[in-house]
């Protein structure tokens, strides 16, 4: 299908890996033993656990009776690893663990090698269980092991740090989804700004005195080290918590200045750093805990720091360890505290801990989860980990439910709804019920379905609406909950604003839609009935991406919502579209701040970072004068903004600048880094031939070798 | 191919045949990897997507219930392939690689020109490149892209033009 115009465009062809062709695809079909499926609602290994329960009982009853000698158990022991080899061990009993039906946990270590036995070779896929195992699981369990070069000085134990006068009485603090805090790549607290910046493989967490504009500290992560932030840190009064990402990968090559490593998959490990940074100048690390996988999210209630991650199984470097029990702060967990679902048939499991970071002595807790959560949503009391799946009928999202009560967590309820979820915001937890709404592509009409789904606290559906759109085909774009309204953006062809009613939860109901050119990605709660939308704005025809779109609506009135204005930034693009994180909102002032980055489509130059600071007062979107930063870099990074006090400060990898806010006039900068700290010295010598150079960057784990 | 052979083949798979979803497969790899290539702009996860798509194919064949809406269905499952690496953000890392030298090995063995592609592509937005790559790369008609994407056909061909015209000025620039 290739014409002059076509490779004009596309000319080059990729080509096909070798294992694309016909017969690996067909190897692989035979080796994973595929077939096509019926498509029925249950899996069929809840057989195998009902066969297990059955065997278990007719042993209890023979031996009840008398008629078992010594040999009963081994034959019956043997059978299970020659006929149907190997069948998950029948759960342990559901009321001594007081867990809810369908709800499972490991009783022993063995119980989680004969699934992951049982796992392995129903997916065909290649799992390593030792026979031996190092650490004593259940001596290890729970212990609070400090890191080796930790500096253990005195804590204080209710309230950590004071407010001083120097101080500013308010500043923008992290754009949060509700009261839990959420870690981000740049915090304040009313003084210090705390930077994530990178040059190039070295991460680092600067600390930035506003009052005089100069760097105190800086504590660099080297990836040659295998860390790397993973761009969330918290700031909690004089506590700085760090969370980084440890790779399993080994350094031994260095690829064009780059450092690369021979990889064996993994997810690594996650580890927190608590400083004690009572002296800005000089943070004392206090403690550190760790943690198997990589990070899915965050959150701070209070003092406890929550911490999920998502761990898969992986020999380690030398291919002849296995660990099939993630840790925690250095030891394996209890396998009690392992949680699975009998539906499930998955690998990886979620880890989540919790600690208080206030006091290096006090009691923490983990959970671990075999589901694969590719995101959370977390309330005050709960933690709702989901995942989206395709099951053969459709599109679902997975959702398990997590009570946190301090560093207590106990898995509470599983399950599912049709449809994708968007993010987050999709979420939303009031009085015990869960609200979510999703997206599902419906494969025999080529349409998406947008819904809405209120769940109990047993995550059992109370009541639904199948379809918000009532037939649009449209896809949801962005939500957000307001206690019990729901505003939803759908997307195909111009951006419905959907107003839902929820205050009946067994009857929500469509209240008023809005149709407006473009759509937008983010909805922000600016003040009871109004809403502020962020994101591409467009015709009656056609959404334009290039347009960045700024609304303001009005939704006092439920069944009408209005559009009270707009402000459009053409060839803008601001980071808010993906990360709601970026958005500042300064309610003393009434203005929100967003980065926006302008690109020049028909001229040459660079692009144009500058901070968007919009003054919403009086219901009219006007611009506060201009706040650019610098012309953007490649190498610069990331470019957010804070506000403290009276002024605004927009922050990249190179530096912090100082705007005055009443009229956008740069005061002071600080500069974190030059160009020539970007600068690689290639050293040719150690560039080894390209036939040892199996090697990947590691930047992602994304991708599982065979 | 005629339509009838496909829908032959179709049915012979939907019975288990392995060797006839090869054949349907071998037909599409092409367009598939190309097309997975372009949207994630990485040859590993290109080569994951297709090979993930294809085997989750066989396993739902029961589920096509029209053989005919084979190719697209095909498409659906990859896109949505695809769009799930999206989700969990594995692309929009690798999105932000290009621009280093580092990359070119990730990406592919090939010229710079390449890189200048991917690059411009990677500042369209999702649907403009999901529409481009499917409509020039893969050759698919405005209704065949409608089927997969899910936007109406009568509003692609505008969303094409105009994309197009971006995707110039981009390389031109």
């Amino acid at each position: 299908m290739k014409d002059k115009y076509t490779e004009d465009l596309f000319g080059f062809e990729p080509e096909i890996p070798e294992g694309l062709s016909k017969d690996s695809i067909l190897e692989k079909i035979e080796k994973r033993g595929i077939t096509p499926k019926k498509h029925e609602p249950k899996k069929d290994n809840s057989f195998f656990f009902v066969a297990a329960l059955f065997a278990v009982l007719l042993i209890g009853a023979l031996a009840l009776t008398g008629g078992f000698n010594n040999k009963g158990p081994a034959v019956q022991g043997q059978e299970a690893t020659t006929e149907i080899r190997p069948q998950p061990q029948k759960p342990a009993p559901v009321e001594a663990q007081e867990l809810p039906e369908g709800i499972y946990t490991f009783e022993s270590r063995e119980q989680v090698e004969e699934y992951f036995r049982y796992i392995s070779e129903k997916n065909n896929v290649f799992f390593y269980v030792t026979d031996d195992f190092a650490v004593d699981i259940n001596e290890g369990a729970l212990k609070n092991e400090t890191a080796e070069e930790s500096v253990t000085v005195p804590v204080i134990n209710s309230a950590i740090g004071s407010v001083s006068a120097d101080y500013a009485d308010s500043f923008t603090g992290t754009n949060t989804q509700n009261s839990a805090d959420e870690g981000d790549i740049i915090k304040t607290d009313g003084r210090y700004l705390y930077i994530v910046s990178y040059i190039n493989t070295v991460s680092y967490v600067k600390i930035v005195d506003t009052k005089d504009m100069k760097l105190l500290s800086e504590l660099p992560y080297d990836n040659a080290d295998g860390y790397n932030i993973s761009g969330e840190i918290y700031i909690k009064g004089d506590r700085l918590v760090v969370l980084y990402n440890k790779l399993d990968y080994l350094k031994n090559n260095t690829y064009g200045g780059f450092i690369c490593y021979d990889y064996y998959g993994g997810d690594g490990e996650t580890l927190a750093d608590i400083y004690d940074i009572s002296d800005r100048a000089k943070p004392e690390k206090l403690f550190t805990v760790s943690q198997s996988g990589s990070i899915v999210s965050t959150r701070m209630i209070g003092n406890i720091l929550y911490t999920v991650t998502r761990y898969t199984q992986f020999p380690d470097a030398e291919g002849d360890d296995f660990y099939c029990v993630p840790s925690v702060n250095g030891s394996t967990v209890d396998c009690k505290s392992i949680i699975h679902f009998d539906e499930e048939n998955v690998s990886t499991y979620t880890v989540i801990t919790a600690t208080d970071i206030s006091d290096e002595k006090a009691e923490r807790g983990n959970l671990s989860v075999l589901t694969n959560s590719t995101g959370l949503y977390c309330s005050e009391d709960n933690l709702y980990l989901a995942r989206n799946k395709y099951d053969g009928s459709g599109d679902k999202t997975v959702i398990t439910k997590v009570s946190l009560k301090g560093t207590e967590i106990k898995c509470e309820a599983s399950g599912e709804v049709n449809g994708c979820y968007n993010d987050k915001y999709s979420f939303d937890e009031k009085e015990g019920y869960l609200r979510v709404v999703t997206t599902r592509y419906d494969y025999e009409s080529f349409c998406n379905i947008c819904s809405l789904y209120i769940l109990d606290e047993n995550l059992g559906t109370v009541s639904k609406i199948d379809d918000i759109t009532d037939g649009l085909n449209e896809e949801v774009k962005a939500v957000r909950f307001m206690g019990d309204k729901a505003y939803v953006v759908t997307f195909a062809q111009t951006d419905p604003l959907f107003v839902l009613d929820l205050s009946d939860v067994n009857n929500p109901v469509v209240k008023g839609e809005l149709y407006m050119p473009g759509y937008s990605t983010y909805l922000h709660p600016i003040k009871e009935g109004i809403l502020l939308g962020i994101g591409y704005g467009g015709d009656e025809e056609r959404e334009d991406t290039s347009k960045l779109k700024i609304a303001l609506y009005d939704v006092s009135d439920m069944n009408n919502p209005k559009i009270l204005d707009e402000f459009i930034i053409n060839n803008g693009y601001t980071d808010v579209n993906y990360d709601a994180k970026a958005l500042i909102h300064y309610p003393a002032k009434n203005i929100v701040g967003i980065p926006v980055t302008i690109h020049s489509y028909n001229g040459y130059g660079n692009p144009v970072k500058s901070f968007a600071v919009i003054d919403y007062s009086d219901n009219k979107l006007t611009s506060v004068s201009g706040f650019v930063h610098d012309s953007e870099e490649y190498y610069k990074g990331t470019f957010r903004g804070t506000c403290i006090g009276e002024n605004l400060y927009t922050v990249d990898d190179c530096a912090v600048i100082e705007h005055r806010l009443s009229d956008g006039e740069k005061l002071r900068e600080c500069i974190l880094a030059t160009e020539e700290d970007f600068k690689v010295n290639i050293n040719v010598e150690e560039y080894k031939s390209e036939d040892d150079m199996d090697v990947v960057v590691a930047t992602s784990s994304a991708f599982i070798p065979e | 191919m005629s339509s009838i052979f496909i829908e032959n083949l179709v049915l012979r798979s939907q019975l288990g045949d392995a060797q006839a979803f090869g054949e349907l497969y071998e037909m599409y790899s092409e367009d598939m990897y190309r097309f997975a290539w372009y949207y994630t702009g990485n040859k590993y996860l290109a080569e994951e997507a297709v090979s993930e798509a294809a085997l989750s194919a066989f396993e739902n064949i029961l589920s096509l219930k029209k053989p005919s809406s084979f190719k697209t269905w095909l498409f659906k499952i990859l896109y949505n392939e695809c769009k799930k690496m999206q989700k969990s953000k594995i692309i929009s890392a690798s999105f932000t690689d290009y621009s280093e030298e580092n990359s070119k090995e990730y990406i592919t063995d090939d010229a710079d020109e390449v890189i200048a592609l991917r690059n411009a592509l990677a500042k369209l937005s999702d649907e403009e490149r999901e529409i481009l790559i499917l409509h020039y790369s893969c050759g698919y008609s405005s209704k065949e892209i409608s089927s997969i994407t899910g936007i109406r056909a009568t509003t692609l061909r505008s969303k094409i033009s105009r994309a197009t015209e971006k995707l110039r000025k981009l390389l031109t620039m």
